[in-house]
């Protein structure tokens, strides 16, 4: 499938801004299920930006203005082909050990109903992606895909309590749970080509992928309980939303900052 | 200063010779005109906490603590081990991570530290050197033996003191150093700013750029972050001085801007840069992380260091000398109680009076009980804090602390110090004949920090 | 140099002119409130002296009445007060402390000791009596100061900075002085002044230190034409604004020399200066004593800004 990705963010600062820098976690790799036909960023000072690979391995720009404004549109478009392996993305180029992903952070830290899932869990599935399919089954009976009743911020743990959550919200829990099990386990950033009972549909999608024996990387989506198909385009992974935010910034400049997104994901029909 | 037979240690005979010849009230003046000097030139440090005079002088004492040649010799040895083994235990866990994989150190106490730095794995710094300016901390308990501990790789400060202390004792004593061939630290500066140029990016071309970077005049060790650049000739930065464009940092002048090639920082790990480490900071340079990954600066120390001096980890360190040197360690470390270990954990509850307790991520002395001086009430409380949380506390025995002769309101009188050497390390090891020593002023007290009423005195190395 | 460097010399300078004019400021109140009360009354008197400090409406927000000590506390040692001599004193430590090494240590010994000794002061045990003697330390301190730049730093940008930063300050305290006190020195029909107006001419001279130069460069009783030409337009009184653009403009020449670049601010600096330098007091009487000051006022506050501006502090 080739899948056709606008996606737009544009700032609205109320005073004018002297410096603005941002780094951007945009620029999809090319996995065993899917292939960089075209990508694109344009913004202001993207001509300069410095290039490097973060310890993960995502493409990481790093990308400034120096000249005052008042606005500021970042604005990505591509063509991906994809197709359905499984959701296997085995190894990519420039990965750390994947043990490092056990590691704990303050938004996937496990709480004792965490830990209860945890321990739910443990030895009862004849393998690995039982286990975590198991995991999403158990996530999405306790948590109800609902937007609005959590924030960037929200913890794994307080997500859990609440019952409500967005696609964020489950892949931290997924990923509290495994780590709780020692399981590297990885939060993934992507888009996502709605189908009908998908959720997932605003701005961007979160996933997970999680290390398993022989078979390298694999995706699950927890939100959704699959895992990734030909549907999803994976954009950079870390160890939770914070450490693989698409967008970072930061302004010289005081006032408030109003941001609009826009997330056009087409399947292109064939010409 | 006496050895074990009660005879006056030769290294020290001409010290007491001329304390003895010292008019009634000379030493007194003596102190008071080097509180002046420090003064006079603004070595002060803010003291958290204390809301009165946010300004003071570390107590000076003139009466120098000396190292034999020889024993100097060993030292230098040990040390270079050490830090040769931490920089190489450094690269490899931000690597390969060797050392966990042959089980030689738990990977959950790596992995799940917060003292490492994910963002720097697969980072290949300049020369491979991640601290390249280190304090090691060392009391010496017996003649030749030397106890480490702590390493502090982070951003080890006080070596201003080691210089302006000379500075001082060469005003003050200039007879004293007639009678004795004390080595010279003067060169440190210079020896700094080779290693910091050493250590440029290789994409910098000519003459590189240094800048050592302060949180501003409000942080303890100011004095110390200009005295340092001062002597070495670069510009004294605040983060708003420096910013990032087009993947290289640059420095805001009163011309065009000036690409700068390395910093000293002097500014934690979590203050560097909003965009990588906390968002909230002001401090730092938001962007510089992405330029030091993508080799257009180098960050002195290295972000992420802080794991090889973890008070967790500290315990660790024979082995990972062995592993990465092949070699025994020539430095001692302080034996460590386990708390995690029941069997451990029992003994220390059990012998509390005996032992120091420190906590894992405490510094400055704050979060430490010293058991002989302890009260049962704090005890009480170590104990209950202890039990709760095991692997938050290090247990150490107390060590026999040299003493050193100390001139207080009565006279002179013996008083517990440790040393802090300083190396440096870049395109070679060098380490600096002399010191910071600290002296814990209260008697009987074996605590030395400045933040806690402790002390400084010149450390002289003597020559051959 | 880093442009914080050049922003922390030019306002260390600015900090202790500052400083500097107060004491003197204080004193001109102190011994006015010493002779008996003629027609205004003594509110009105300090009124002008808050004024001319440019701190009346932030003392009258803290206190409804006027006298001598609440001014001496105000102007003095207030904290909250961010002109106060103790708040002046404060800033200009800072700023020496923070560019260190871009100092002297002669500058820095000065600074810091003044700091250090008036920060030993308490209120509480300066009598009235003890004010002269108090407001000369200050004004010997302040004096040593200058005294120890002009004497040690390099002749390169920081002390362009320095100079900058004095003779902005200068310029806008003595135009002040004279914008408070300006209805006294408008040109009258009478030969020979008042008591009244004679003390407030003098008052007004000895804010500027300029109660014996006068007689120097006059040979003459004070006479208000005279008043306004020495403080505005005569180059050799080191207060006047003339005195003060002379330097101003200088010193931004060195700046464009030493950096081979100009900026507004030199174009400012050098527009100001020219206008001093072509001044007629007829002219300047003409337009209006009150309205000449106040746009002295707001150009010399335009090239603060633009010096910071074009030279990259923040």
């Amino acid at each position: 499938m080739e899948i056709a990705i606008e996606h737009s963010t544009v700032h609205i600062y109320e005073h004018p801004v002297r410096y603005g820098v941002q780094e951007l976690r945009l620029t999809p790799p090319n996995t065993p299920s899917q292939q960089v036909l075209d990508w694109r960023i344009e913004m202001p000072g993207i001509e300069g930006a410095a290039k490097w690979f973060d310890a993960w391995g995502n493409l990481v720009h790093l990308v400034n203005q120096t000249r005052e404004h008042s606005d500021l549109e970042i604005r990505v478009t591509g063509l991906v082909g994809t197709s359905d392996a499984d959701g296997i993305i085995g190894e990519l180029p420039n990965s750390p050990t994947p043990r490092i992903f056990v590691r704990e952070t303050p938004l996937t830290r496990a709480d004792r109903s965490l830990s209860a899932i945890a321990a739910s869990l443990e030895g009862k599935h004849r393998d690995q992606i039982a286990l975590y399919h198991a995991l999403m089954e158990a996530i999405r009976e306790r948590v109800e895909f609902d937007a609005g009743q959590t924030d960037m911020t929200t913890s794994a743990a307080d997500a859990l309590k609440s019952g409500h959550g967005v696609c964020q919200d489950f892949a931290h829990i997924f990923l509290s749970v495994c780590r709780r099990l020692d399981l590297p386990a990885r939060y993934v950033t992507g888009y996502l080509v709605v189908r009908e009972g998908d959720v997932g549909a605003e701005a961007q999608h979160a996933w997970v992928e999680a290390d398993v024996a022989g078979l390298g990387w694999v995706g699950f989506d927890p939100a959704n309980g699959i895992c990734p198909d030909d549907h999803y385009v994976r954009l950079a992974c870390g160890l939770d939303a914070a450490d693989a935010a698409p967008i970072r910034g930061i302004r010289r400049g005081s006032g408030t900052d109003t941001l609009s997104v826009s997330v056009s994901v087409l399947k292109q029909t064939q010409q | 200063m006496v050895a074990a037979n009660g005879d006056i240690r030769t290294s020290y005979r001409e010290i007491a010779d001329w304390l003895v010849s010292q008019p009634k009230g000379g030493l007194k003046q003596k102190a008071r005109d080097a509180e002046a000097i420090f003064r006079r030139l603004g070595i002060t440090f803010a003291v958290y906490g204390s809301n009165e005079a946010n300004e003071r002088l570390i107590p000076f004492d003139i009466v120098p603590r000396i190292i034999s040649a020889a024993e100097w010799r060993k030292l230098e040895r040990g040390i270079e081990q050490r830090v040769r083994a931490m920089n190489a235990f450094l690269h490899d866990i931000y690597h390969r991570q060797e050392i966990i994989r042959a089980g030689r150190v738990p990977e959950a106490l790596i992995l799940q530290n917060s003292a490492f730095c994910p963002q720097m794995i697969d980072q290949d710094p300049a020369l491979g050197v991640y601290s390249h300016i280190i304090g090691v901390d060392l009391v010496r308990v017996a003649e030749n033996e030397f106890y480490v501990l702590e390493d502090n790789l982070r951003t080890p400060s006080g070596v201003s003191y080691m210089i302006e202390d000379r500075e001082a004792m060469m005003r003050l004593v200039p007879e004293l150093f007639a009678r004795y061939r004390v080595a010279p630290v003067e060169h440190y500066p210079e020896n700094l700013r080779r290693t910091l140029q050493s250590v440029a990016p290789p994409n910098c071309a000519g003459d590189p750029t240094i800048v050592v970077l302060t949180p501003g005049i409000y942080n303890s060790a100011f004095f110390e972050h200009s005295f340092l650049a001062d002597e070495m000739g670069v510009e004294l930065c605040q983060g708003d001085d420096l910013y990032v464009d087009d993947g290289c940092v640059y420095m805001r002048t009163t011309q065009k801007p000036k690409r700068v090639d390395v910093i000293y920082r002097r500014i934690d790990d979590d203050f560097l840069d909003p965009l990588t480490f906390r968002p909230d900071s002001t401090l730092g340079v938001p962007g510089l992380f992405a330029a030091y990954r993508a080799g257009n600066v180098t960050i002195v120390n290295a972000p992420g260091t802080g794991i090889a001096d973890d008070k967790a980890v500290y315990t660790y360190v024979p082995q990972i000398i062995e592993f990465y040197t092949g070699e025994k360690p020539i430095l001692n470390n302080v034996p460590t109680y386990n708390c995690a270990n029941d069997e451990e954990r029992n003994y220390v509850l059990d012998h509390l009076e005996e032992l120091v307790v420190k906590e894992v991520h405490g510094s400055g002395g704050y979060g430490m009980m010293v058991g002989p001086t302890s009260t049962r009430k704090m005890r009480a409380e170590f104990a209950k804090r202890i039990k709760a949380r095991p692997n938050n506390y290090i247990v150490q025995p107390t060590l026999a602390l040299s003493t050193c002769p100390t001139f207080i309101e009565k006279g002179i009188a013996p008083r517990h110090v440790d040393l802090r050497p300083f190396v440096l390390v870049g395109d070679r090891i060098r380490i600096t004949p002399g010191g910071l020593t600290r002296v814990a002023l209260k008697k009987g007290s074996l605590v030395v920090n400045s933040s806690q009423g402790g002390g400084t005195k010149d450390t002289w190395i003597l020559e051959d | 140099m880093l442009g914080r460097t050049a922003s922390s010399l030019y306002w260390l300078c600015r900090h202790m002119e500052r400083a500097e004019n107060l004491a003197r400021l204080l004193d001109v109140g102190y011994r006015m409130s010493l002779e008996p009360v003629l027609d205004g009354s003594e509110r009105e008197q300090w009124d002008s002296t808050l004024q001319a400090a440019a701190m009346a409406s932030a003392f009258f927000e803290r206190h409804d009445s006027v006298a001598l000590p609440q001014i001496r506390d105000f102007m003095l040692f207030d904290e909250t007060n961010s002109s106060s001599v103790r708040s002046c004193l404060t800033q200009a430590r800072s700023n020496a402390r923070s560019v260190r090494t871009a100092i002297t240590t002669e500058m820095w010994e000065s600074i810091n000791t003044t700091w250090l000794e008036f920060s030993r002061i308490r209120p509480s045990s300066i009598s009235v009596n003890d004010l002269p003697t108090l407001l000369d330390w200050i004004k010997r301190n302040t004096a040593q100061f200058r005294g120890a730049m002009l004497n040690t730093i390099l002749r390169n940008d920081g002390y362009s900075f320095c100079q900058l930063g004095t003779f902005n300050e200068r310029a806008d305290n003595t135009a002040r002085i004279l914008d408070v006190k300006y209805y006294v020195l408008l040109p009258r029909n009478e030969f020979v002044g008042s008591e009244f107006d004679n003390r407030q001419w003098s008052m007004i001279l000895r804010a500027a230190s300029a109660h014996r130069s006068y007689r120097h460069v006059y040979r003459d009783r004070y006479k208000a034409w005279n008043i306004a030409d020495f403080l505005i337009l005569r180059s050799e009184m080191p207060r006047s604004l003339a005195h003060c653009y002379r330097w101003i403009d200088t010193t931004l020449r060195d700046l464009e020399n030493f950096y081979g670049a100009r900026y507004q601010c030199h174009d400012i600096g050098q527009a100001i200066h020219d206008e001093l330098k072509n001044g007629d007091m007829e002219v300047v009487f003409q337009k209006g004593l009150h309205e000449f000051l106040g746009g002295f006022i707001s150009s010399n506050n335009a090239l603060g800004a633009s010096i910071a501006e074009n030279y990259n502090f923040f």
